[in-house]
């Protein structure tokens, strides 16, 4: 459906071939072999991490700015502790 | 090794701060939690920015220091530089994996190869992940109008995290689908004895 309507396809697989007939424009490869049942997603996790780092990087002021209004919203709405205004405890 | 460089010193730091804070005083816990929840940022900052950053005074992180037996802020800060780099844990070697692999202590040796195959698939993958191939992504994300993350079954909880971080980055990251399934689906065995 991506291809059809001419978006481009950024994909995060343990393969690089999943099915006939897909492509996708990029493709990040990640290990995720465990011993047991399922796919261990550490590899995948690292990957994201990385691309993450870069994006917010390419963001620049204005993702920075937006980090930290997210933050404010937290702050403002008590989701944090602050250390600066400890609870009392005994004394 | 300089006792000050050893960077198990950050763990027993953090240890004694946590065990210790709640008999500290106030602004003495104000600095210290600000130690425990950042220190990355604590190791790298100089003492004035740090004291901004937790909302106390220059002066309050030289006294925790002297409160936790040091003789300065920098004597303090030191050990949380050593261990800052991440490079350092690699300098650490993997002796720490195979004295874990020749243990006695109960599950050492199936931890051992868990520990071992999540650092192979970590080493693999970020080797896959080539700087040109990075760059042409975000080249692509930054420059799309809207992306989408997708994902299914267990792999959606990375789609979501990426999601929930990388809207920061890019607004116009959309998540599909946004709600998978519905909780009553999952509460369908709830019972008296839950």
């Amino acid at each position: 459906m991506a291809a059809k309507r001419g978006a481009k396809v950024v994909l995060i697989s343990d393969s690089e071939v999943i099915a006939p007939g897909i492509h996708a424009d990029h493709v990040l490869a990640v290990a995720s072999n465990s011993l047991h049942a399922f796919g261990a997603y550490g590899g995948a996790m690292a990957v994201l991490e990385c691309l993450l780092t870069h994006l917010i990087t390419a963001g620049g002021d204005t993702a920075r700015r937006r980090i930290e209004a997210y933050e404010d919203l937290r702050q403002d709405s008590g989701a944090y502790w602050s250390g600066t205004k400890l609870p009392r405890t005994g004394r | 090794m300089n006792p000050q460089l050893d960077p198990k010193q950050t763990a027993r730091l953090l240890a004694t701060l946590k065990d210790g804070i709640s008999h500290m005083p106030p602004k003495l816990a104000a600095a210290a939690k600000y130690i425990i929840d950042n220190p990355g940022d604590f190791a790298l900052d100089p003492v004035r920015l740090t004291a901004t950053k937790a909302g106390i005074s220059a002066n309050t992180l030289v006294r925790l220091a002297e409160h936790l037996g040091f003789d300065s802020f920098e004597a303090l800060r030191t050990p949380f530089r050593a261990a800052l780099v991440t490079g350092q844990e690699a300098g650490l070697g993997e002796d720490w994996l195979a004295q874990m692999q020749a243990s006695d202590a109960p599950s050492a040796a199936l931890q051992a190869r868990a520990a071992r195959n999540e650092i192979n698939i970590v080493a693999r993958s970020l080797r896959l992940m080539t700087p040109e191939r990075t760059a042409a992504i975000v080249e692509t994300l930054t420059s799309a109008r809207r992306c989408y993350v997708t994902a299914t079954r267990a792999s959606y909880a990375l789609a979501h995290y990426f999601h929930y971080v990388g809207r920061m980055a890019l607004p116009d990251l959309d998540l599909v689908p946004r709600h998978m399934g519905s909780a009553m689906d999952d509460l369908i065995d709830l019972s008296a004895e839950d």
